[in-house]
């Protein structure tokens, strides 16, 4: 652990969040059949949302935006990218918990402060669909914990590089199905991108944030995409020994999510809670009693 | 380098991202949006130019008003516009904002936008084709480079004028353009009296 | 003896101020008192013909009438009647058929707001398309749309310049 890994972590999950930005746009229009805007397009995107006057609801409109981002970049200092980790030491899984919970927090904290029933409406939905996430997810992180035997995450990533990838080991097998099945609703992808539905709810939360605001939203949109594909690259495809390799798998697990979002349509915010709590709980259960069993 | 020099070279960010991302709130005004869906769907494909539809003015830069404008929408308009941030650009599709198109004598739609908004270019057609709305996009590029798209400024500098042709067609409603640069405070803008049914 | 020759039959034998016209196979008009309107279309509508397409009105100026005209289909055979009655122009005042079809609720709204016929028996004539109308109703015939336009939004003057950047 460098000093200088503090300024490393969150800059590799800049550059990578705003290239998979592009990178989704542009792959999307490639499976729909016509050519797409350009890959640097979202920095097209935020310099003119920098440029552009915007409008504020008061102190917790501003002050949200920035708590979800701070959340948001603390939470990728705690997460192994290769050999980068500044703070692997301290806390480990626990902390990346209860951190990533930042992200979607400040954005309600914020979007509570627009006087528009459609952020009240998005702000639910998002509540809600954390709600569906979360107990999946805690499931497949305790299987994790226990079949690893430590709520390190450096330690995580140093076993499956001695040893197997944590996708080829039986209990933990069903847990990156688990994981994966609810990748979508983690990244607010398609089928679950109801949260900010822009012809249902316009927008949701983000209904009354343009300019600089939303250029601020945008950023943690790429940090929380980040955060979410890095955690699975390190629970399941065995982290990385260096930088690249764990960017390229990073890469193929997002472009897998992004294959998904451009072909489904959204379901309902009770269809989603459905789903997430019937067969990614299922198996997250199931591998959690197979990792206690089998150690 | 003098100051004004230096002003102008961090000022070209800024305009470069005004040109290629302009995003157009979704405001389907009159027969005109038609028009739009094949335009930004596959088939002619507005995201190679960085043009997206938003669903909330907040967001959005560019208002297309296509097709004719009714009394009732006029308001609707209005308020949409006032709520978009600046630097904001509009361009008004087909014969009907122009001169009142086929309702030329009709008691319900208004015959020229240009009295109510500002406008920054101008399409002719019944309604133009999506090739039009290409040719639109780049001479509204254009006129960025060289800073005549500056409706919005003409909005802050003239607002008594459009304000008193807004109240003659309307009578007279309580909205207010928000000051230059910034906050509004909830609770000052009252509603208008409303639609009508 | 098609089934529109045979509506038309009873119909003439029911009502004595009804004259029926075949305008061709299965069209039917059909003009009468306006006293006998309601129970016209109650017969109709128990003879098969029980939609409602819509309620459509005519300013004849120079008669002093509003027709108003009744469009009734049958869905089994086809027959499209079209029930014409007419009201005077200075006391523009009629029964609402909405205890008969409830959707005429809309069609007798748009007439009273575009032509100024009241409906009694319609709960909501309210407005409805038009903005705050103070004028007459326009589809009125002696409603000058011209000059209303010239007032309102002012005449249309052309553009001398064209600016090119």
């Amino acid at each position: 652990m460098q000093p200088v890994e503090f300024v490393l972590s969150p800059l590799v999950a800049f550059f990578v969040g705003v290239f998979f930005l592009g990178f989704s746009r542009k792959l999307t229009a490639r499976i729909q059949r016509r050519y797409g805007p350009p890959l640097y397009q979202p920095v097209i995107d935020v310099v003119k949302l920098f440029a552009q006057r915007s409008i504020s609801h008061g102190v917790l409109f501003e002050v949200g935006v920035v708590v979800s981002l701070v959340g948001s970049v603390i939470t990728v200092m705690f997460i192994p990218l290769g050999r980068i980790c500044p703070l692997c030491s301290s806390g480990g899984l626990l902390v990346v918990m209860y951190l990533m919970l930042f992200g979607p927090l400040g954005l309600a904290l914020g979007a509570g402060e627009s006087a528009n029933p459609n952020a009240s409406i998005g702000v639910s939905r998002k509540m809600l669909l954390a709600l569906a996430y979360e107990v999946p997810f805690l499931l497949v992180i305790l299987s994790v914990m226990c079949h690893y035997g430590t709520i390190s995450l450096a330690e995580i990533v140093a076993q499956q590089q001695a040893g197997r990838w944590g996708l080829l080991s039986l209990p933990l097998a069903l847990s990156a199905l688990a994981a994966f099945l609810i990748l979508p609703a983690m990244l607010g992808i398609r089928p679950f991108d109801l949260v900010s539905a822009p012809q249902e709810i316009a927008s949701g939360p983000l209904v009354e944030y343009g300019g600089r605001y939303l250029a601020v939203i945008a950023i943690q949109g790429a940090f929380h995409s980040f955060i979410v594909i890095a955690l699975f690259v390190d629970f399941f495809l065995g982290g990385g020994t260096n930088v690249g390799t764990f960017l390229l798998k990073v890469l193929v697990v997002f472009a897998a999510g992004v294959l998904i979002n451009a072909v489904l349509p959204r379901v309902k915010i009770e269809e989603a809670i459905k789903f997430c709590w019937k067969w990614p709980v299922a198996l997250a259960v199931v591998s959690l009693a197979l990792s206690v069993v089998l150690r | 380098m003098d100051r004004a020099d230096i002003v102008k070279a961090l000022r070209g960010p800024g305009q470069w991202g005004h040109k290629y991302s302009l995003w157009a709130v979704y405001f389907c005004t009159g027969c005109g949006i038609i028009e739009i869906p094949p335009v930004i769907t596959s088939r002619w494909d507005a995201e190679r130019f960085g043009v997206l539809p938003m669903a909330t003015p907040r967001q959005a830069n560019l208002f297309m008003i296509t097709g004719y404008v009714s009394v009732k929408t006029l308001r609707a308009i209005v308020r949409t516009y006032e709520q978009m941030s600046a630097p904001k650009y509009t361009v008004a599709f087909g014969s009907c904002p122009v001169n009142g198109g086929m309702y030329w004598d009709s008691y319900n739609t208004i015959k020229r936008i240009d009295k109510y908004i500002p406008i920054d270019g101008w399409i002719a057609g019944c309604m133009p084709r999506p090739e039009a709305i290409f040719i639109a996009v780049t001479k509204l590029w254009h006129m960025i480079d060289v800073g005549a798209a500056t409706g919005w400024k003409r909005y802050q500098e003239n607002y008594d004028h459009y304000k008193s042709n807004q109240d003659q067609v309307l009578g007279t409603f309580q909205e207010r353009d928000e000051p230059q640069g910034g906050t509004v405070p909830v609770g000052e803008c009252t509603p208008g009296t409303g639609l009508s049914g | 003896m098609g089934s529109e020759e045979q509506l038309k039959g009873k119909v003439e034998d029911r009502f004595e101020s009804a004259r029926a016209t075949i305008q061709r196979k299965q069209r039917l008009l059909i003009t009468l008192d306006r006293d006998a309107l309601a129970s016209l279309l109650l017969f109709l509508k128990s003879e098969g013909l029980a939609h409602l397409a819509a309620i459509s009105c005519v300013d004849w100026l120079e008669q002093g009438t509003f027709q108003l005209t009744y469009h009734v289909a049958s869905y089994s055979e086809g027959i499209h009647a079209m029930v014409e009655v007419n009201v005077p122009r200075e006391k523009p005042k009629f029964i609402s058929i909405v205890p008969i079809y409830k959707h005429a609720q809309t069609y007798e709204r748009e007439i009273w707001e575009m032509f100024g016929v009241e409906f009694e028996g319609n709960a909501r004539l309210v407005p409805f398309l038009l903005d705050r109308w103070q004028n007459t109703p326009p589809m009125r015939k002696d409603f000058d749309t011209r000059q209303y336009v010239h007032e309102t939004f002012g005449v249309e003057e052309r553009r001398q310049k064209t600016e090119e950047v």
